[in-house]
């Protein structure tokens, strides 16, 4: 169990240290995470969850599954936004289920650690999650894909699927997507 | 109430300024009126700008919060079609400037500040925050041109022009309206005075002519009392029968003209009962003659002449008479040095609304008069004699009576050639009534003696009625009131002929007598003696026929055989 352990601490540690080279490695990329860390927060005022979906007493939550390319970014940026009046907090996990999928605002699937990105998506299918991924580094499904269009963080809407998990697009935002699939 | 208000508001507008304090405070009210409206639409102009400014933030939230500077932009440039718009801009959170233009020479601000809208140089500024869901996104910022006040005024100046005009109308008619009503007033009172004044020079003229017509009146009376006190001396000292009938004649002669001095006065003063009848003028100004020629001197000849188809005339012939008779002395008069008095007459018949008349001249070849004269000689008083030779009387007479008979007078006058006098009067279609010769007893033919009932309390001149009635050839029954004539009227009293003095004692009068007779004997004639001309005229009224004292035999005996004969006449044809 240990070694078990031991060996995942080390593999996530080796994983981050390997991205945030990556980033380090691409111009522009650490700018680039910023913004979509940034964009991660913003999301939250153009979508309507159904009555319930966020605790009334909780916080909104925002769930980092899989890798975390923001860091300490995002909780900059989450830090005095809110949803709905809820104040906006950050999670990180390795892998969800549907119940504490169910935590989640906002989930961003990172490239998979424990769990496949299908296995996380499934387990977040049909639930008020607003899913995002990151296509344009590999990672792709969800309800909105950021893609990288004139070398500017864009993002992609399947406002199908939001139908589908409950969740209402502002026309703002759905205006300002690259591609919205319906 | 209304009324009250209507005559408030009259007072109000006829004091003199009002209008102009109603024309200040119209003007000032508009004035007051065109700033609050401008007030308004200057709230109003910012209030739009607010919410223009809230729909781009609303817009650019999502180009804001993701950093979409080209869309942002888009939504901005938007804008510029809007005239009222001058710059706009969209702000970061952090209120760096993401988008925005700037049409004027003032660039848009680095950094934007939320604030209350807020005038500068000429024009407004709007804030707004971008707000999403709550969260704020960054802001907005506009800047709209303030219309210029020349502009402004420019349009309230037609407005404007019709407000100053109707208020300078309201000041003009208002201080006019005061003008006039102050003048209406004036010339009222001035009106009243002038009423009074001529109502005080009436009465000193009236008090004037009474002087004059004493003078006048009692000269010719004192001649008339002198002429018959010594004839009534001289009677008494001679035996001689020719003599003695020649000095009653000139006793009785007197009489009439005092009479008759009487008789004109009461003419005048419209206290004589009018008792029109149909006449024909030309047995009446032949009856006439004798009378003409005694008034007149021997130098003055009078020529008649008149047709014999003249249109019968309806008027009262004591008056008639006079009248011709004044017009005759003024003609004498007017021809000192004798000369002729030409009578004409001849019918005038209308044409259109001008009804058919009959012209009765009376010529002269006296002195004239000149044309002002001519308005004046009708007037009461006037004349051109001395004190002693005329009371101003006769024309007014004759101006009256021709008024009285529905006619007119009119004069011709040339100086030095002579005078024309004519009396216009109106034809008569009414019939002739037989002429009853005076003393011609209407019951001889049946072979009796008319029944006269004499009610009269006065014994004095109950007697000298009775006698004049035996005279006539009457049979008399005296009453001395009005009960016991209507007693004998209902014992069955055979009576030609009631005559009754208007006046009595008891409770009926002549009036009420007459009326009773009438009741119970339809045919009866009446006839009522009266000298007091206020009960004659309700006589005439009630159609009953009426003898005005004092009266000689002649008259009545003409009187109660018209009023017999025609009673006759009616009885007669009521039986056919």
């Amino acid at each position: 169990m240990s070694v078990l352990t031991r060996l995942f601490a080390l593999v996530v540690a080796t994983v981050a240290v390997a991205a945030v080279g990556a980033a380090a490695k691409a111009p522009g990329s650490a700018l680039e995470f910023a913004v979509k860390a940034s964009y991660l927060t913003k999301f939250g005022p153009f979508i309507h969850w159904p009555p319930g979906a966020i605790p009334d007493d909780g916080p909104a939550q925002i769930c980092l599954v899989g890798v975390d390319p923001f860091g300490a970014m995002i909780d900059a940026a989450a830090h005095d936004q809110q949803i709905d009046g809820h104040p906006l907090t950050v999670a990180r996990m390795d892998a969800v289920d549907a119940k504490s999928a169910a935590s989640c605002q906002i989930m961003f699937v990172g490239k998979p650690t424990a769990q496949s990105t299908a296995d996380t998506l499934h387990a977040a299918a049909g639930l008020p999650v607003l899913t995002v991924t990151d296509r344009s580094r590999g990672v792709a499904g969800g309800i909105i894909e950021f893609v990288i269009s004139d070398g500017r963080v864009r993002f992609d809407i399947d406002q199908g699927a939001a139908d589908a998990d409950g969740l209402q697009i502002s026309a703002k935002l759905l205006a300002l997507a690259v591609a919205v699939r319906r | 109430m209304p009324l009250t208000r209507l005559s408030l508001a009259r007072g109000i507008v006829a004091r003199p300024g009002a209008a102009i304090v109603l024309a200040l405070a119209l003007l000032s009210a508009s004035v007051l009126l065109a700033f609050h409206n401008e007030q308004v639409s200057r709230r109003e102009d910012v209030q739009q700008l607010v919410v223009q400014s809230r729909i781009l933030g609303g817009s650019v939230a999502a180009a804001l919060a993701f950093d979409d500077q080209a869309t942002a932009q888009e939504y901005v440039d938007a804008l510029r079609a809007n005239p009222e718009v001058d710059a706009a801009g969209v702000y970061a959170l952090n209120g760096e400037r993401v988008a925005g233009f700037s049409m004027g020479n003032v660039p848009l601000p680095a950094v934007n500040r939320l604030a209350k809208p807020h005038e500068s140089g000429g024009e407004i500024e709007i804030t707004a925050p971008v707000v999403q869901n709550g969260t704020m996104l960054g802001s907005v910022y506009l800047r709209a041109p303030i219309e210029p006040w020349t502009r402004r005024l420019s349009r309230y100046v037609g407005i404007g022009i019709i407000v100053v005009m109707a208020a300078l109308l309201i000041a003009g008619l208002g201080s006019s309206y005061a003008a006039a009503t102050e003048a209406n007033r004036r010339i009222k009172a001035e009106m009243e005075a002038r009423r009074e004044a001529e109502e005080a020079l009436r009465q000193s003229r009236k008090m004037e002519a009474m002087g004059q017509l004493t003078g006048g009146v009692a000269h010719d009376f004192n001649n008339l009392l002198m002429a018959a006190s010594s004839g009534l001396e001289l009677l008494d000292r001679t035996d001689d029968p020719k003599r003695r009938e020649r000095l009653r004649q000139g006793i009785r002669q007197a009489l009439d003209r005092g009479a008759k001095l009487t008789q004109q006065l009461l003419t005048f003063a419209r206290r004589s009962p009018v008792n029109p009848e149909v006449i024909d003028l030309g047995r009446r100004i032949a009856a006439l003659r004798d009378l003409l020629d005694r008034s007149l001197r021997e130098d003055i000849a009078v020529a008649i002449d008149l047709p014999a188809d003249l249109w019968p005339v309806k008027l009262d012939v004591a008056q008639f008479e006079v009248a011709v008779l004044n017009i005759a002395v003024n003609a004498r008069d007017a021809m000192p040095n004798g000369g002729t008095i030409a009578i004409t007459a001849r019918n005038l018949p209308g044409s259109g609304d001008e009804e058919d008349r009959v012209a009765l001249s009376v010529r002269d070849e006296g002195t004239g008069m000149p044309p002002e004269l001519i308005d004046k000689v009708f007037e009461p008083f006037f004349t051109t004699k001395g004190v002693g030779h005329g009371t101003g009387l006769g024309l007014s007479q004759v101006y009256g009576f021709a008024r009285g008979a529905g006619g007119t007078v009119r004069i011709d006058s040339v100086e030095g050639e002579g005078t024309v006098v004519s009396l216009l009067l109106p034809r008569s279609f009414e019939p002739l009534p037989r002429v009853v010769e005076p003393g011609e007893d209407p019951c001889a033919a049946e072979d009796r003696t008319c029944l006269v009932l004499l009610a009269e309390d006065d014994a004095q001149v109950a007697d000298l009625v009775g006698q004049m009635l035996e005279e006539l050839g009457y049979d008399v029954r005296r009453v001395g009131d009005a009960e016991a004539a209507l007693d004998l009227l209902g014992d069955g009293l055979p009576a030609d002929v009631l005559l009754s003095d208007m006046v009595m004692p008891g409770e009926m009068g002549g009036l009420d007598l007459a009326r009773a007779a009438r009741q119970r004997q339809p045919d009866l004639p009446v006839l009522l003696m009266t000298g007091y001309s206020a009960a004659a005229s309700a006589a005439a009224e009630e159609d009953i026929a009426l003898l005005t004292k004092p009266f000689g035999i002649e008259a009545l005996g003409r009187e109660l055989a018209r009023l017999i004969d025609s009673t006759e006449i009616q009885s007669a044809r009521g039986e056919d």
